[in-house]
């Protein structure tokens, strides 16, 4: 390697950087309000009142058919009422995608999306790289927990959401999830604190817009007691140590294992898969129109579909488990792409998904 | 930019056990001939005293020989 002042400089994040960041709200805090009531009739409720003002053109949503839900975007009130919701949130798609898939390929219209905080540093990333357009679409961020593996459309989205199952439930790629609030959204809704008092907040102009008008509409009520706020905040803080934690883990595991053993365990996972391209079309930050995995996928030996892949993006991955769920082969992708990206990303002080003033590493 | 898709490289082989050792950026201008010279031979005699690569044996996959999928949990 060249010595560090011999490397190409960085380039300077270009001007339309700042406007992102001042998108942001740089620096103000999210204010919080209360909701006593159910978590998804107040979803609901948050839909159907920017449906009607015009904020969003509908909602990214499902429609559920003999046990599957397949998207759908949600343009009315009555339709919001029908949909699957908390699914959707939840578990995206079933075998197909992430919610966020659907606000990146209709970038051009205004469409509010729910996610979890591992879709919300996708939709950061995203919008890094001039694929969602933060101006029009508008984001419902939710604290995560954490999701239970194996778990199905019956879960509620108030359980769910507010306390993690024990570390074996969890899916593997919440298990090693570093960041549980979304870094970004216009609307957030916590049920951290407490199942029963929802937390509603918000830091972005239109967020603070939307919100203002509901606690008119006496929906929401005033500022939540401070122990509240602190008791999201310490339940937080557990839970990223947590995720921290297993990382460093598994990190640990993984290099102290003889050299010869891991490279046949990678190489034994890399060659059983089938170039299905499952992974790339459910993950939410494979964004190239034209893949060149799927294009040519028989010109690529199945270690190396695997290999490109992770070298294209494993910089960006945010942990959100999307290709582990989709995977015929059950490879562990995300464990794979994620200690990758944060080997990486480490060392350049980068987290994917977390901050729009820093450009993405790999371009 | 390619530095860093060196780097991601590195960290991949390093992880899979390869060693990130077997891959490497050196500047060089094309009127450095001798420097360049020097450096590559001292590359080829690391790499031969590392020994040589372990990925050779797993040439099967492009042969089409199937090979078996390995427990999907990683390493202990
Ligand atoms: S990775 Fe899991 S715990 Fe983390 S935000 Fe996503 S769903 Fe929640
Ligand atoms: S590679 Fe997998 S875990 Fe990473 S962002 Fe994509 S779908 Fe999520
Ligand atoms: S989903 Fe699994 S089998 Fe299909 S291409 Fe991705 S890694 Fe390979």
């Amino acid at each position: 390697m060249g010595s560090k002042a011999s490397r190409p400089q960085v380039t300077p994040p270009s001007k339309a950087w700042g406007k992102t960041k001042l998108l942001m709200g740089e620096g103000k805090v999210v204010e919080w309000f209360m909701y006593k009531g159910d978590v998804l009739q107040l979803v609901r409720r948050l839909a159907k009142h920017l449906i009607e003002t015009g904020v969003a053109e509908g909602i990214v949503s499902g429609v559920s058919k003999e046990g599957k839900v397949s998207l759908h975007i949600a343009r009315s009130a009555v339709e919001v009422d029908e949909s699957p919701l908390d699914h959707v949130l939840l578990h995206g798609y079933r075998g197909l995608e992430s919610t966020v898939r659907a606000a990146r390929e209709r970038k051009k219209e205004k469409l509010a999306v729910l996610v979890k905080p591992c879709e919300a540093r996708a939709i950061v990333e995203l919008a890094k790289r001039r694929q969602v357009d933060l101006n029009l679409a508008f984001i419902i961020g939710f604290d995560c927990p954490g999701i239970r593996a194996n778990s199905d459309a019956g879960d509620e989205l108030k359980e769910a959401m507010s306390a993690a199952p024990s570390g074996e439930l969890l899916r593997d790629a919440c298990r090693r999830c570093e960041v549980h609030a979304p870094p970004h959204a216009d609307v957030y809704i916590s049920l951290l604190a407490s199942p029963e008092i929802l937390l509603v907040g918000a830091k972005t102009e239109k967020g603070t817009r939307v919100v203002e008008s509901l606690r008119k509409d006496g929906v929401l009520s005033d500022r939540p007691p401070q122990e509240l706020l602190l008791g999201r905040e310490k339940k937080l803080k557990l839970l990223d140590e947590k995720g921290r934690e297993t990382l460093r883990e598994e990190e640990g595991k993984l290099l102290s294992t003889p050299n010869n053993e891991r490279l046949s365990w990678f190489m034994g996972q890399l060659n059983s898969c089938t170039r299905c391209s499952a992974c790339i079309r459910a993950c939410p930050l494979c964004f190239c129109k034209d893949c060149v995995l799927i294009a040519e996928r028989k010109k690529y030996s199945p270690s190396l579909f695997l290999v490109t892949r992770m070298l294209h993006m494993a910089d960006a991955c945010v942990c959100c488990g999307k290709c582990d769920e989709v995977c015929p082969k059950s490879i562990p992708l995300s464990y794979m792409f994620y200690h990758l990206g944060r080997r990486f990303t480490s060392r350049h002080s980068y987290l994917s998904g977390v901050d729009f003033s820093k450009p993405p590493r790999i371009v | 930019m390619a530095t860093r898709h060196v780097e991601m490289v590195q960290d991949l082989l390093e992880l899979m056990g390869v060693g990130a050792e077997r891959v490497a950026v050196i500047y060089c201008s094309s009127a450095e001939g001798r420097y360049f010279a020097e450096v590559a031979r001292k590359m080829s005699e690391k790499l031969r005293a590392i020994g040589s690569n372990p990925l050779k044996m797993w040439k099967a996959d492009e042969l089409g020989v199937e090979s078996k999928q390995t427990s999907s949990d990683p390493p202990k």
